[in-house]
């Protein structure tokens, strides 16, 4: 039973694949052939999913910590940076309707709670929570980046992510885990599985290099899941119920001008059953309407589709993805672990399928079972991390539905209490009456920072009655200061930062500096 | 090029001269110079040498430093430059290298800063002067003088690139940030200023540092950080300033 971990094989060359391939290969310093061993199978008929576009800025620590060049990395997946979303026609469907998730916290979050303070200050009332607190809506709105030129590589003057090109990302990741990283690269089927006496995998039968043995095996087979679905069907935890959307429709359309701005945040707008994303690449747009096709029809959301992109719209060239809400109730199974689409999915309003790739890369990577007596113990651990990760992640999702005031059915369908985890419906009765902070997640495994449920509550218009705390609001002066000083870093910002076009073209001429 | 670069020639600059010993009064506003690697050994004596990013590209650029602050040389006062050596730079001013467009022949052209307050349009009458070209139109010693600084400072330049691209391939740059108390207890946080960082030199293989050494920079290195002792030299300049005022 104490059989040291010596390799890993990971199947599918997805995103997912090759993320968990560079975390773990860097972590385990693979290339030195005495070390653990990590190997990638992908098929070369099933084609990665190739969508998702849009990161979190902690994939700035996960190429950093694989010996990324971010210069690299910018110039050769078709990067551009993300600053936040920007959530249009939300509330009321009006064509002014809008407000930010932005990713800078609020001035001084961590010594104040400003969300009171904005509701009853006067003089905050006519500008957004947003606007009053952080900087970064402003920038959006103006298309600049979040730093300079000479700003160091992976470092920001705000707070940032990216967008980018997938399947320039997938072979950017995959040339330097085989190239830099010791990671050994097989373009091969996998058929079936042989076990060991205790349900273990032994090893994966494959079409043309016969069986791939390891002691640890990872599946990032994308929605075909082929080890923790096919083979060991653990159950599914399905929350169709609770997120409606499950279908996508997804267009790239060509800039017009190599000039042409970049917006520097994903811009997310309200439909009459779903939403539609917008991210802005250098050289081409990617947009996709993902809606319920239990409220509508596959013809009446094309049009949608074609509505939003105008005369550009070409049905030829419109890629569908039919997605199931929902997760693994058990993601780690004897000695395989499923990530990214294998482990499930849901939709992608606040593009948490590759941060929580990240975060399992990290687990693995960082907590990587040392022998086989020690990997339950740690699969339990990842399954009760990653279990409340997507529980807090759907409430979060869910959040952004059911304060809207729109009425077409599947709005009035999301409102439905019944929809409403307990757990969220737990959270709105509180922030009735308190505003959210940090006391309210206080697991080391948060996903979300309350500043983040701060953004989307007050953005959608929702008033806590701070009547009955009024009392303990005793720092009216240091947050007035905070106000204050964000509207001074505000103009200073919008002063010195370039525009991200501009950034852009001078990071493919001259790149960021280590330092 | 700007309208006030123009080719030196003896048709229009016949009479021009140019005036001595007053880098001080050109410089006293500018807070830090270029700096070429040709030129470390001398300048890396008197002026803390640090590096710095452009502004434009973001790439390091060496640079002796004069003052904390844009428009603030501590080394100029009165008009007068405190200091025993002037870097080439000022040296070579009014006088500038500019090239041809022509993409085959990178053709220089030595040009003349009609503007520069260090030159004199009527050259024979003032005493002080040197003039650009003798009576028979044959340029002058301060023309090849200015030619020959101008054509150090371009290969400063080149060694410059060189020696950048090693060190951020051996990724030597670190950051440097000064936390200074004032006399008058006011603090200044400088930051945007870089240096090789002498620990990492450790960390590189022999190869490596055979490279360095080969190539001259392992003293390059020791001189560009000897320099950085002038840095409380810069302060005290200061603190002198702020204690009169
Ligand atoms: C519409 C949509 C929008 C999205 N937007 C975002 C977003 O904005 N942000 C975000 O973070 N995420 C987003 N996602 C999710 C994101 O696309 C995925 O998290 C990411 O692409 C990782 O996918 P994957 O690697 O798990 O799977 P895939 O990319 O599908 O890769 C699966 C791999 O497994 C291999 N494979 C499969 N079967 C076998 C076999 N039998 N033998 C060998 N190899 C096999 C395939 O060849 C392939 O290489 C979005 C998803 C969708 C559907």
């Amino acid at each position: 039973m104490n059989k040291p971990t010596k390799s890993v094989v990971i199947v599918g060359g997805g995103t997912a694949g090759w993320l968990i391939a560079g975390r773990i290969a860097a972590q385990h310093n693979s290339k030195d052939s005495n070390n653990l061993q990590v190997t990638l199978i992908e098929s070369a008929k099933i084609s990665p999913v190739n969508v998702g576009e849009g990161t979190w800025p902690t994939m700035r620590n996960t190429l950093k910590k694989m010996g990324v060049s971010e210069t690299e990395f910018i110039q050769q997946c078709c990067v551009s940076f993300k600053q936040g979303a920007k959530f249009a026609r939300w509330l009321d469907g009006s064509v002014d309707d809008f407000y930010y998730h932005p990713l800078v916290l609020p001035q001084s979050y961590s010594n104040i709670n400003l969300a009171p303070y904005w509701q009853t200050d006067s003089e905050q009332s006519n500008s957004s929570f947003s606007n009053s607190v952080c900087f970064q809506e402003q920038l959006c709105e103006q298309g600049l980046a979040p730093k300079l030129i000479t700003t160091a590589e992976y470092v920001g003057v705000a707070n940032y992510a990216y967008h980018l090109d997938s399947a320039k990302f997938a072979n950017f990741l995959k040339k330097h885990c085989t190239d830099k990283l010791g990671v050994k690269h097989i373009v091969d089927d996998v058929l079936s599985v042989n076990s060991h006496e205790n349900a273990d995998i032994s090893s994966l039968v494959t079409s043309k290099n016969g069986n791939i043995s390891a002691d640890l095996f990872v599946d990032c087979s994308g929605f075909s899941a082929i080890l923790i679905g096919k083979h060991y069907k653990t159950p599914f935890n399905d929350k169709s119920d609770v997120l409606f959307v499950n279908q996508a429709l997804a267009v790239q359309l060509p800039n017009q001008k190599n000039n042409d701005e970049i917006a520097s945040h994903t811009i997310s707008t309200a439909q009459d059953a779903g939403w539609i994303w917008d991210i802005g690449l250098p050289t081409r747009r990617g947009i996709g309407y993902v809606y319920s096709d239990n409220h509508q029809s596959e013809a009446q959301a094309i049009e949608r589709l074609a509505v939003y992109v105008g005369p550009n719209f070409s049905e030829s060239n419109l890629k569908k993805i039919p997605i199931k809400a929902g997760h693994r109730k058990i993601f780690w199974q004897n000695n395989c672990v499923a990530v990214g689409l294998a482990s499930g999915f849901l939709e992608p309003l606040e593009a948490s399928s590759l941060v929580l790739v990240e975060m399992s890369a990290d687990m693995i990577a960082e907590q990587l079972p040392a022998c086989r007596q020690t990997m339950d113990i740690i699969a339990k651990r990842f399954n009760q991390t990653f279990n409340y990760r997507w529980k807090r992640i759907i409430d979060f999702l869910k959040l952004h539905y059911i304060l809207s005031k729109r009425t077409e059915d599947f709005w009035l369908d999301n409102r439905n209490p019944k929809t409403i985890p307990d757990s969220l419906q737990e959270l709105m009765e509180l922030w009735k009456y308190h505003s959210p902070y940090d006391h309210d997640f206080n697991s080391s495994n948060e996903v979300f920072p309350a500043a983040s449920y701060q953004y989307i509550l007050y953005g959608m218009g929702f008033k806590t009655d701070i009547e009955y705390q009024k009392s303990s609001l005793n720092q009216q002066t240091f947050a007035q200061q905070q106000f204050v000083a964000n509207k001074a870093i505000t103009i200073k910002a919008c002063e010195v930062l370039p525009k991200n076009r501009d950034l852009l073209n001078k990071i493919y001429k001259y790149g960021f500096q280590h330092v | 090029m700007s309208k006030y670069l123009i080719e030196v020639n003896f048709q229009d600059h016949a009479n021009y001269s140019v005036l001595r010993e007053n880098s001080a009064q050109q410089a006293k506003h500018l807070n830090m110079i270029p700096i070429g690697l040709n030129e470390v050994h001398k300048t890396s004596l008197h002026y803390p040498l640090v590096w710095i990013k452009s502004s434009v590209s973001g790439q390091f650029k060496l640079v002796a430093l004069f003052g904390f602050e844009p428009g603030e040389n501590l080394y100029c006062k009165n008009d007068i430059w405190n200091n025993n050596h002037i870097p080439l730079h000022l040296q070579s001013d009014p006088f500038y290298l500019a090239y041809s467009n022509n993409e085959t022949d990178k053709e220089k052209y030595l040009c003349v800063n009609i503007n520069s307050q260090k030159i004199d349009v009527n050259g024979k009458k003032n005493k002080t002067g040197l003039t650009f070209f003798n009576g028979n139109g044959e340029k002058n010693i301060c023309l090849h003088q200015a030619q020959e600084i101008l054509a150090t400072l371009a290969h400063g330049e080149m060694l410059n690139e060189m020696f950048i691209k090693t060190a951020n391939q051996l990724d030597l740059f670190q950051s440097l940030s000064l936390d200074i108390t004032w006399h008058n207890h006011q603090t200044s946080k400088i930051l945007g200023l870089y240096t090789i960082d002498p620990s990492k030199l450790e960390q590189l293989n022999e190869n490596q540092i055979y490279k360095l050494k080969s190539n001259g920079y392992i003293e390059f290195i020791h001189q560009l950080n000897y320099s950085l002792n002038h840095i409380e030299n810069l302060i005290k300049l200061k603190n002198n300033l702020i204690v009169k005022a």
